[in-house]
């Protein structure tokens, strides 16, 4: 089963705060899309229009051409886990188990056992008695194996250790191979997830700052580092179009990080400058476009 | 031709409308069976204290067992009313599953509930009745006003049920007007949901008066049973009603 994601100028208003505003993007079946933001910046609130969690106040949401609130045809195949407070928790894992294979169509309950028994997660035991690693872990899980043609999961990895979160991003990407979907994670913790991206969606302040292919965005970062005299006049001369993120200086050098379209002449010009244009990482571009208030 | 696909076409809405359907049954018989297992505790516990009671207390009279459970049954159906939205509400929209259907699961599973613990109830009633028959032991098996005819058997079941799935539905206001609201709207629901329950108890309880908040009683005249029923079910269109308007569109808490 197939089903993209289109938005179309949502907005979402709580009281008087516009925590969304102006949204629209689609979401293609097969590709695993990257939603970074800072807290707050309204990730958890575009994934519950997803989910159904809620309606939007202005716009229009379809999934698979339809709007999926309230929608019995929509809603189960929509997959939506989160960091859940499980501290009151007494049903036993098995039972969320069951539960989610009794309402998802195309839940897999042995591929669930398998990831449980791989993330060491119990399925005896009440759900309030685990580790909140393994509470993770749980809903890691429950979002994998319900193979819900549209699965958004939450920064649900943030209390898994490392060698789990490692197992559960290589899931990720098998899962991917084996039962292709329109999935999104959601995090702030760019760096570590960044090769699981194949798009990338920034929010920032509830608007949509960037909506681009990972490599295509990647590519528009570099950074410059030189000669300090020679490194100012270039970034000068690349104009307008190329917005500055960070500078460093130590003694006489310089880098400078650039956001823009770099071209092959410029690229060219800064070799015979005796530049060095290095690349950057996704964590450095998230971090300098969503921190602009703290720069100046 | 035409024909033919014409009745695929038939035949598939029909296939849909049974999917459609079978979510609603199955949040159904999911909410009915969790809240029965709670509720076989709660109707065993107050059998025995029904059987304990008067070997300690003298002058009580000997009460039929159904018309003992009425009073806490009432109590049982308010609050699990008020754990609906925060035990399940959340989690069944969260597997995808719709407010509609969880509104008719609750709706059918409270009904199953109540009429549930009646059945129960009878049933004890009536080995109480049987042991009191073939030997000495007497317990509780006065021949009340309930069941000596057995024309009125049928009854107090019905009216002790709508009055339990009132105590639902206001234990279910109160659920949603926290859940929605918070505190000031929880406030509101509380009060509204006393006046409702008071306002669906003035035809059972017969000869009292209207009581609200305990102090102030109006005092009604003695209603007819038919006409209290019809009340009640009333009552109950229109509880239910609210309710749905309140849950129709709900934001899920995210927590």
């Amino acid at each position: 089963m197939r089903l993209n994601v289109e938005a179309k100028n949502v907005g979402v208003k709580l009281k008087d705060t516009d925590v969304l505003k102006d949204i629209s993007f689609t979401l293609e079946h097969g590709k695993t899309y990257g939603l970074l933001g800072r807290n707050g910046a309204g990730k958890t609130s575009l994934l519950s229009l997803l989910a159904s969690y809620r309606d939007p106040s202005s716009g229009e949401l379809l999934i698979g051409g339809e709007d999926p609130f309230e929608n019995r045809m929509v809603m189960p195949h929509v997959g939506f886990v989160y960091d859940t407070d499980y501290s009151d928790e007494d049903e036993k894992v098995k039972g969320y188990l069951e539960f989610a294979e009794r309402y998802r169509p195309f839940f897999d309950r042995e591929y669930a056992e398998e990831l449980a028994r791989r993330f060491k997660v119990p399925l005896d035991k009440a759900i309030s008695t685990l580790s909140s690693g393994k509470q993770s872990a749980l809903n890691s899980i429950l979002g994998l194996a319900s193979r819900t043609p549209v699965t958004i999961l939450d920064e649900v990895y943030l209390a898994m250790d490392a060698p789990t979160r490692e197992l559960f991003y290589q899931e990720v990407i098998e899962e991917q191979a084996r039962h292709p979907r329109t999935m999104i994670l959601s995090t702030h913790l760019v760096s570590e997830m960044e090769y699981l991206f194949d798009h990338v969606l920034l929010l920032h302040d509830g608007q949509l700052l960037i909506d681009e292919q990972y490599d295509a965005f990647i590519s528009r970062g570099a950074s410059v580092i030189g000669a300090s005299t020679s490194v100012d006049s270039f970034v000068a001369s690349m104009g307008t179009g190329v917005k500055k993120l960070k500078t460093q200086q130590l003694g006489d050098t310089k880098s400078v990080m650039v956001y823009g379209e770099l071209s092959d002449e410029t690229q060219l010009e800064a070799a015979k400058l005796g530049l060095d244009v290095g690349p950057v990482s996704l964590q450095e571009l998230f971090i300098h476009l969503t921190g602009e208030e703290d720069k100046v | 031709m035409s024909g033919i696909s014409g009745v695929n076409r038939g035949s598939g809405r029909e296939v849909g409308f049974l999917k459609d359907a079978s979510t609603a049954v199955k949040v159904s018989s999911d909410l009915f069976f969790t809240q029965m297992k709670w509720a076989i505790w709660f109707v065993g516990i107050v059998f025995v204290v029904s059987l304990v009671i008067p070997r300690f207390v003298t002058d009580v009279d000997h009460i039929h067992f159904l018309a003992f459970i009425f009073q806490p049954t009432k109590i049982f159906m308010l609050v699990i009313g008020i754990l609906s939205c925060f035990a399940f509400l959340g989690y069944y929209v969260g597997n995808g599953i719709t407010r509609k259907d969880y509104f008719i699961g609750t709706v059918v599973g409270a009904g199953g509930v109540v009429i549930g613990i009646m059945a129960i109830a009878s049933v004890l009633q009536g080995v109480l009745l049987l042991v009191g028959m073939v030997t000495t032991y007497v317990p509780n098996t006065s021949h009340g006003d309930v069941l000596g005819t057995e024309s009125v058997w049928l009854v107090p079941f019905v009216g002790y049920s709508l009055s339990g799935l009132a105590y639902f539905v206001a234990g279910w206001l109160i659920s949603i007007g926290f859940y929605r609201y918070g505190g000031i709207g929880g406030a509101i629901s509380i009060i509204s949901a006393i006046i409702y329950v008071g306002l669906t108890d003035m035809g059972w309880e017969r000869g009292s008066s209207l009581q609200f908040f305990g102090f102030i009683q109006i005092p009604l005249p003695d209603l007819s049973l038919p006409f209290a029923m019809v009340t009640t079910v009333v009552l109950l269109v229109v509880g239910l009603w609210v309710i749905r308007r309140l849950t129709k569109r709900v934001p899920i808490k995210i927590e």
